[in-house]
């Protein structure tokens, strides 16, 4: 049995709120919409309104977890699986967290490289980036939901830039509408997968959530929050751009922004990528904040080490990937295994604790 | 300990942000323009405009002119010429030499794409004769790619011209059931002209539109909210507000496709005989939709003869039909039936009866 966690380090249950939203809205916003068209076309917008649903599904399946468990994920992992296969299930998602955020930091870079500083070192962004990360993260969980509330409502003015390819847009591309079979849609469903990841951090914070219970419907406000972004965001692509000159647009948001005109701004992209750090950042800290206490109550080591030594990880990974190639093959393997991380461990996980719950229950 | 590495490291990466490399507007020549001219197969003329801004307040252009076969390895080459880097973020025209359009443009507009420096805001024409020619020429104290595309912008705004930027074009290559045009430009008597469209057969020109056309081609192809338009000798009419509508029936054996053309104008000049004003009204209105719907016709079958799709026809029928076959399209879309119908509203003649 964990000691609770004092209250000075809890957080309000609303701030579940900007938590989700924010770990969700990641680099996948960027450029998404090539992705999930690929197989379903332009009725992939629909895909972006299913998972937004099955995600609800999940968090719901994942406060039922954590409802009847008492800790985080490693603790519940080490009550139904025992001590070593539990704690073998939580290295498994400690190190998925943290190649998570390695490949959240790396993309970032690669957009910074490509569309501003081609010749920006990835060491050099990376250890700035990462030094601001551990004075973030060091401050410990009220400092990082601080982050992801400015990283929340700060870049919020961000969705106003859609105004302007609608003078570009022709919705005509979203017709006929359901002209793709449902195997298509499925498919596309899972593509978009990656952009609604990250969500299942909750399975470490919610033990440093003020009256956990009150705080479900503020994570199902803030996903839904985060679909909505990603459902308008796909529309105004899909108008502004056509089929197959979308399959050509690698960061297909970024390119909406080459349109976008300004009296006192010529490229608005600047803005927009600078402006994105304060997106990056609070998915990273949240991130490694809950890989590197995923380490302390693994191996009793002191959170703080454990973070540096991710830290160092991080930065070492971040300089070993030199291109283009091997960035998009972190980024196809991550969302892979997260996907089948959320979609299917996360219900096996449930039915297994139910089980577990009502055998306890009748013993 | 920790906290003085720490502190050192910060102190390291303030230095550091001074690693990228600087790029200082006054050491830069940043152009306006680039125009393309056709040499030989795979080897293009590229002349780059860069303005000059005197000590006196007046502005000049200077021109470059490099022949290479790929339009970065022309860019490069200016460099060796000129004593700044030349960069191409604030480039705003491109144009292409009506032969060299001929041959196919794709190439060289992708590049344009691809650059993240290049606005999409960008605009292209193409120009009926020798691009250099053009370029080269100074206009009063203005620089000349920015007064080749304030020309061009101004004409747009006017509803002379459909909008067309780099995205559009590229909108219109990538799209299924549709082709790109652009704007044709001419130099006359050290003068640039708008001397209609150019349609485009996916990347290669085929044929123009003249001037006379220019309306009718206008108020086809997109919402207008200005033009004007000169019926039979007498009668000149502003459009205020047009709107087109899209009618296709038998979308699944041959479809027929009827466009409704709804244009409200008020009279700007009327100098046949004196009649009353509600009859003069009948008959204007009369006219036009007649002169519009013939000129209309007669522009669809030759886009029809050509094989080119530039208002789109392709996509009205692609966003009404499960399970488009693009090809079977391709082949239909010569032979189908299009019709056009026309009402014009007259509303206003002036202050002056």
């Amino acid at each position: 049995m964990p000691t609770a966690i004092k209250e000075r380090f809890l957080v309000s249950p609303f701030l579940v709120f900007f938590l989700v939203n924010s770990i969700q809205i990641g680099i996948g916003v960027l450029g998404f919409q090539r992705y999930i068209a690929k197989s379903a076309g332009y009725d992939a917008w629909i895909a972006v309104l299913a998972f937004g649903f099955i995600v609800n599904l999940l968090i719901w399946m994942i406060y039922n977890i954590m409802k009847k468990g008492n800790g985080d994920i490693t603790v519940i992992h080490r009550d139904l699986f025992g001590k070593w296969i539990g704690g073998l299930f939580s290295l498994f998602f400690v190190v998925y967290l943290l190649f998570f955020t390695i490949t959240v930091l790396r993309t970032f870079i690669e957009v910074i490289q490509v569309w501003m500083f081609p010749e920006i070192k990835v060491w050099a962004f990376s250890l700035v980036f990462l030094i601001l990360t551990y004075y973030v993260v060091s401050g410990g969980f009220r400092t990082v939901t601080g982050m992801s509330f400015l990283g929340v409502v700060l870049p919020l003015y961000l969705l106003l830039t859609l105004w302007f390819p609608l003078e570009f847009a022709n919705f005509r591309n979203l017709l006929p509408i359901l002209d793709h079979s449902l195997k298509e849609l499925a498919i596309s469903t899972k593509d978009t997968a990656l952009s609604y990841l990250g969500f299942e951090t909750l399975f470490m914070f919610y033990p440093f959530i003020k009256q956990p219970e009150k705080s479900q419907k503020w994570a199902h406000f803030g996903a839904l929050f985060t679909t909505l972004i990603y459902l308008v965001l796909t529309i105004v692509s899909f108008g502004y751009y056509s089929e197959k000159q979308l399959a050509g647009t690698v960061w297909a948001t970024l390119s909406i922004w080459k349109i976008v005109e300004m009296p006192f701004v010529e490229r608005f992209e600047y803005i927009g990528i600078a402006t994105y750090v304060l997106v990056i950042l609070p998915n990273i800290c949240l991130s490694i904040w809950s890989s590197s206490r995923g380490v302390k109550q693994l191996f009793g080591v002191k959170q703080h080490t454990a973070l540096i030594v991710l830290l160092v990880i991080i930065f070492v990974v971040n300089c070993l990937l030199t291109n283009r190639t091997s960035v998009d093959m972190l980024n196809t393997n991550v969302s892979h295994i997260g996907f089948y991380i959320i979609v299917l461990y996360i219900p096996f996980l449930f039915i297994i604790s139910q089980i577990h719950h009502k055998v306890r229950k009748k013993g | 300990m920790i906290k003085t590495i720490i502190i050192l490291l910060l102190f390291i990466s303030s230095i550091l942000t001074g690693c990228v490399k600087t790029q200082i507007l006054d050491d830069l020549h940043l152009d306006s323009a680039i125009g393309y001219d056709y040499v030989a197969k795979d080897l293009i003329q590229g002349t780059a405009v860069i303005p000059v801004y005197n000590p006196d307040k007046s502005i000049s252009s200077e021109t470059f002119t490099e022949t290479s076969s790929l339009s970065k390895e022309f860019l490069i080459k200016i460099d060796t010429k000129s004593p700044k880097t030349v960069e191409t973020g604030k480039l705003e025209l491109v144009l292409f030499s009506s032969e060299l359009a001929g041959h196919g443009i794709f190439d060289l507009v992708d590049n344009f794409q691809r650059d993240p420096n290049i606005t999409t805001n960008l605009l292209l024409a193409v120009v009926d004769g020798e691009v250099r020619e053009m370029l080269t020429t100074q206009f009063k104290n203005e620089d000349t790619g920015r007064y080749v595309s304030q020309i061009i912008e101004q004409n747009t705004n006017l509803g002379l011209l459909p909008k067309k930027n780099l995205h559009q074009f590229m909108f219109d290559y990538y799209s299924t059931g549709m082709d790109p045009f652009l704007p044709l430009l001419k130099l006359e008597n050290d003068q640039v002209t708008v001397s209609g469209i150019a349609l485009f057969d996916k990347d290669k020109f085929v044929d123009q539109i003249d001037f006379s056309d220019l309306f009718v081609f206008t108020v086809l192809s997109e919402t207008s909210e200005n033009g004007s338009y000169k019926v039979r000798t007498d009668t000149y009419v502003r459009n205020l507000g047009s709107k087109r509508k899209f009618l296709v029936r038998n979308i699944k054996t041959t479809p027929e496709i009827t466009v409704n053309l709804q244009i409200n104008g008020i009279i700007r000049q009327h100098s046949g005989k004196k009649i009353q004003q509600k009859k003069m009204y009948k008959k204007v209105e009369q006219q036009m939709e007649q002169d519009v719907k013939e000129q209309a016709e007669k522009m669809i079958k030759k886009f029809q003869t050509l094989k080119i799709d530039p208002l789109g026809f392709g996509e009205q029928v692609r966003s009404r039909t499960r399970n488009w076959d693009e090809k079977k399209w391709n082949d239909m879309y010569p032979t189908i039936n299009v019709n056009v119908k026309v009402d014009v509203k007259i509303t206003e003649s002036g202050v002056f009866e």
